[in-house]
């Protein structure tokens, strides 16, 4: 099969970015997943909407570990956990493009999962290209270009479906990343560099383009690999099981400081 | 000509500013670590700048230098309040005092006397019920016997800060190792050990892991194993404890294997 058979073999929504609470995100993640893995909905790429910073860990990170919470706290950053595991960033609502990818296990059988990853964000490097970016894949989760790391992927295999999500960076408030965020020596140990936010080279400062302009050339491209995009949204339904959800995980004490 | 003249006098205005920020910085930090201002207590700009005597801009500066060394923490706009000493923070030092002094005691050993060593029981004795952590005059008294200690004579010699190391940490201080496969991901160990075993461990980092619920397997592997194992064998029983369909995306049982080691070390 190839490449682009796979993604045409869906009928692909779109759920376009509504801005909600950090948690919210979160939530919606795992309906959605559970949704698409369960047959109640077609396979969704969701761009996400945000109205607060926020540091989100992943599944296998302790708070302790990654934040300042003192500084978060100051500058009233939310501190989330995600489903997925991965590193922890630090996000501010305007600096950031987030977009999810709900789809049957079916569409990466026979990958490895370093090979899904890049699989799974093929497009994004094609959108980012024809921006003018010189932006590739580099495993397990990146995604770089000569000017700078642009964004991180992370992935779970959940409920009979696929979760992928990625987050690339548009604009950077480094010294306040850093105060929130503990970034380790060792952490940089195999990067060859000492400091995190010389790292980043975010997509503002590479292309001078407003965000939504980016966002939808990356809808456009997406469309086109998999022969169309319809237009949906989060549906009451969704809505409430996102809301149970929070109440009784991703909003809780327990979840957020709690690893498996 | 006016531009000759005004150029170098804005510079060395600049400067000036310079100077007075670090001096405030140096003297606001010369006033928070022998406690005279007390870990918790709240102050403003102003009480700053008439304590060291510099203006607002100064000690604006210097703020912004002692909260990066986490030393004061912003409450509001001018509010601020004199980073707290906690239980982590007196561990974390202990931390790096266990290496260093029992050395140093070692050394000093040899002069001391009954005079000195009358003193030492008696300030450690008065401030801390011995081996029982729980209790009350414990755990206020951390902050005010740390001041003495440090602003007595006895404090200053290293022979005293072994004898207070022991006085103080009747647990087993918490260990945290970490290691970042090259290429790959980042694996942290935090545990303790008791008994010549590791307790209360726990793995984390910004791996991948599928199913998530297989990071209790690999905590269990670790959990009350010999603190003097060698890699390899940790990293046999990071093995055994995985079932045969979990995917470490990024790490392996050897990652684990010597986070826990360097944690260890």
């Amino acid at each position: 099969m190839s490449v682009h058979s796979r993604w045409s073999a869906y009928r692909w929504h779109l759920i376009r970015p509504m801005p909600v609470a950090s948690v919210v995100n979160h939530a919606l993640d795992e309906v959605l997943l559970r949704r698409v893995g369960a047959g109640e909905r077609q396979p969704t790429l969701r761009f996400w909407g945000r109205i607060e910073p926020e540091v989100v860990i992943g599944r296998f990170q302790s708070v302790r570990n990654e934040v300042d919470e003192e500084a978060a706290r100051r500058y009233g950053v939310q501190i989330t956990r995600r489903l997925t595991g991965g590193g922890a960033m630090f996000v501010e609502p305007e600096n950031i493009i987030t977009y999810s990818i709900y789809a049957p296990l079916e569409l990466v059988s026979g990958m490895s999962f370093v090979e899904s990853y890049a699989f799974l964000d093929e497009w994004v490097i094609e959108a980012l290209r024809s921006l003018g970016i010189d932006a590739w894949y580099e495993p397990i989760n990146d995604i770089t270009s000569s000017g700078g790391k642009i964004g991180g992927a992370a992935q779970a295999r959940r409920f009979g479906a696929v979760l992928h999500h990625a987050t690339l960076s548009y604009d950077l408030n480094s010294d306040r990343m850093l105060e929130v965020l503990r970034i380790g020596k060792e952490k940089l140990s195999d990067k060859g560099i000492t400091s995190a936010a010389r790292r980043v080279g975010p997509l503002r400062q590479q292309t001078n383009l407003p965000r939504d302009v980016i966002v939808e050339r990356m809808i456009e491209t997406f469309a086109q690999r998999c022969g169309g995009l319809e237009e949906d949204e989060v549906s009451e339904e969704e809505m409430a099981e996102a809301g149970e959800l929070i109440r009784t995980k991703y909003g809780t004490r327990e979840w957020t400081y709690t690893l498996p | 000509m006016d531009q000759l003249v005004n150029g170098p006098g804005r510079r060395s205005a600049s400067r000036e500013s310079g100077v007075l920020a670090e001096h405030a910085c140096h003297a606001i930090k010369r006033s928070i670590i022998p406690c005279e201002l007390e870990p918790g207590q709240q102050v403003t700009e102003e009480q700053l700048g008439t304590r060291v005597g510099v203006g607002r801009a100064a000690v604006r500066t210097a703020l912004k230098r002692l909260y990066q060394e986490r030393l004061i923490h912003g409450l509001s706009r001018n509010r601020h309040v004199i980073a707290p000493i906690t239980l982590k923070h007196v561990n974390e030092l202990f931390d790096v005092r266990l290496p260093l002094e029992p050395p140093a005691a070692r050394m000093a050993a040899a002069r001391i006397d009954a005079e000195l060593l009358r003193r030492l029981e008696e300030l450690c004795g008065t401030r801390y019920e011995i081996g029982n952590r729980e209790s009350a005059a414990e755990r206020s008294g951390v902050a005010p016997a740390g001041q003495v200690w440090h602003n007595s004579d006895v404090g200053r010699r290293p022979l005293r800060c072994s004898g207070f190391v022991c006085c103080a940490t009747t647990g087993s201080p918490a260990v945290h190792g970490e290691y970042k496969t090259p290429g790959g991901k980042l694996v942290v160990v935090d545990c303790e050990v008791r008994d010549g075993r590791v307790v209360d461990a726990q793995v984390s980092g910004d791996f991948f892991l599928e199913p998530a619920e297989a990071l209790t397997a690999i905590t269990a592997a670790i959990e009350g194993m010999p603190a003097d194992l060698d890699e390899e064998a940790i990293a046999a029983r990071v093995r055994a404890a995985l079932a045969p369909d979990v995917a470490m995306i990024g790490f392996s049982p050897e990652a684990v294997a010597r986070a826990v080691r360097r944690a260890l070390a």
